[in-house]
């Protein structure tokens, strides 16, 4: 593979994996691994991201798909565009990124929750096999 | 972008043969992106590939290139645009080795480094005839030498058929590599979709000589879910609701863009492939592309 391609990656350690058995649209996938990676601290304020044409050479995507992805990250306030210039993180705060998180988290909750569902599990066990997680890592 | 939206633009093409017709053909090819031609065999493709080329003389209509007619600037036209055809149309009975000292050097704008860079990375043999290249071997070299042309619009007819996994993903890299510049596009035909799942940003479906669907493509694919419904659920109406239903012991399969269906309690519903409305073109061409 060409090196150009791989430039950005080894430099800002971007890892984004895209599914195509998933039924997660690949744009979605896209949003939630950048966030994910401010989250870890990977991407850091100012940190400018590839342009949507090398992303979507690097994931095999469209390049409307990235462009979707960045201008929904870029509405959230989470990434800023400037024109000419490229795509950098944001400058965000810590209730910002703390409710990002939450937002990832609601999601992976209601997963959790609809297995729940599915199995018969109901929600006071959920809550007290949370509570049980919760108690064991405060040990 | 400067300049021109689209790379193509089809305002009312109309061809016609014995037994075959292109009709009011209107179409547009945006400039920066890639397009996938979808359709079934002797739906058209070809033709309207030959149509654009200016091999076949349509009947009426008026193709843009750029913005500007064919005979506006034939030279400039000629030199911008790359056609893959489904069969060679080169000497075969050359060897990249003789190509590229007897033909190559008169060939206005030739990259000899673009050239070599991929018969390399394809693995292709200087020595041997090019008659003697497997089928997958000639698809390789006929979009190498195009691009080694350095078009910026790139058309081609079934440019992967025949190509093994493994070098397809190289050819779509190829691709995508020469849409990194914004003035750079594609179009091109395929029946492998899942090609187009992944790289395409726009689908033009095309039936008996017309077009069915121009869409960009997240947009159509998030139009439609291929829905599961089970007997019991079958109850008056349903399947007037869905497009193209297939029946089988559980219940009916089928797609449709009825977000009350998709909601309903019981159904099993999935994102939609390329494949999906491949399968279901002649039934979307009866009830039309949902707004």
């Amino acid at each position: 593979m060409d090196r150009k391609n791989y430039e950005w990656r080894k430099k800002t350690g971007m890892q984004i994996k895209i599914s195509s058995i998933t039924q997660i649209p690949i744009y979605e996938q896209i949003e939630i691994q950048i966030k994910e990676m401010i989250m870890a601290g990977i991407y850091t304020p100012g940190t400018q991201l590839p342009s949507i044409r090398i992303l979507a050479r690097d994931l095999k995507v469209g390049i409307i798909t990235c462009r979707r992805a960045y201008d929904d990250l870029c509405a959230q306030g989470i990434l800023i565009s400037h024109p000419g210039k490229g795509v950098f993180v944001a400058n965000i705060l810590k209730e910002q990124l703390k409710s990002i998180n939450m937002d990832l988290l609601t999601e992976q909750l209601k997963g959790i929750c609809e297995s729940a569902r599915v199995s018969g599990i109901s929600r006071l066990e959920i809550i007290e096999n949370i509570n049980l997680i919760f108690n064991k890592m405060e040990e | 972008m400067e300049g021109n939206m689209f790379a193509l633009e089809l305002k009312n093409v109309n061809y016609k043969v014995k037994g075959f017709a292109l009709k009011e053909i209107n179409m547009t090819v945006p400039k920066g992106m890639i397009t996938g031609l979808v359709g079934r065999n002797g739906a058209g493709k070809t033709t309207l590939i030959h149509i654009i080329a200016n091999n076949l003389e349509r009947e009426s209509g008026t193709i843009l290139y750029d913005g500007i007619r064919y005979w506006e600037d034939e030279a400039s036209i000629k030199r911008k645009l790359g056609i893959v055809y489904d069969v060679t149309n080169f000497n075969e009975q050359f060897t990249a080795k003789k190509f590229k000292k007897r033909i190559a050097p008169y060939i206005d704008g030739f990259d000899i480094d673009y050239f070599d860079k991929y018969m390399d990375k394809f693995e292709l043999p200087y020595n041997m005839k090019f008659v003697k290249y497997s089928t997958g071997m000639k698809r390789k070299l006929m979009l190498i030498l195009t691009l080694s042309r350095k078009p910026e619009i790139l058309i081609m007819d079934e440019p992967t058929s025949g190509v093994d996994p493994a070098d397809r993903y190289e050819m779509l890299d190829m691709l995508q590599e020469f849409v990194e510049d914004e003035n750079h596009s594609v179009v091109f035909s395929t029946h492998i979709t899942s090609d187009l799942d992944k790289i395409a940003d726009y689908l033009i479906f095309i039936d008996n000589g017309k077009i069915v669907i121009e869409s960009e493509k997240e947009e159509l694919l998030e139009k439609y879910r291929m829905i599961d419904i089970p007997n019991n659920l079958i109850t008056e109406g349903v399947k007037e609701r869905m497009i193209g239903t297939k029946k089988n012991s559980f219940g009916i399969t089928g797609i449709t863009s009825d977000v009350i269906l998709w909601n309903m309690e019981g159904t099993i519903t999935r994102r939609l492939l390329v494949e999906d409305l491949a399968i279901y073109i002649r039934e979307i061409d009866k009830k039309g592309v949902p707004q």
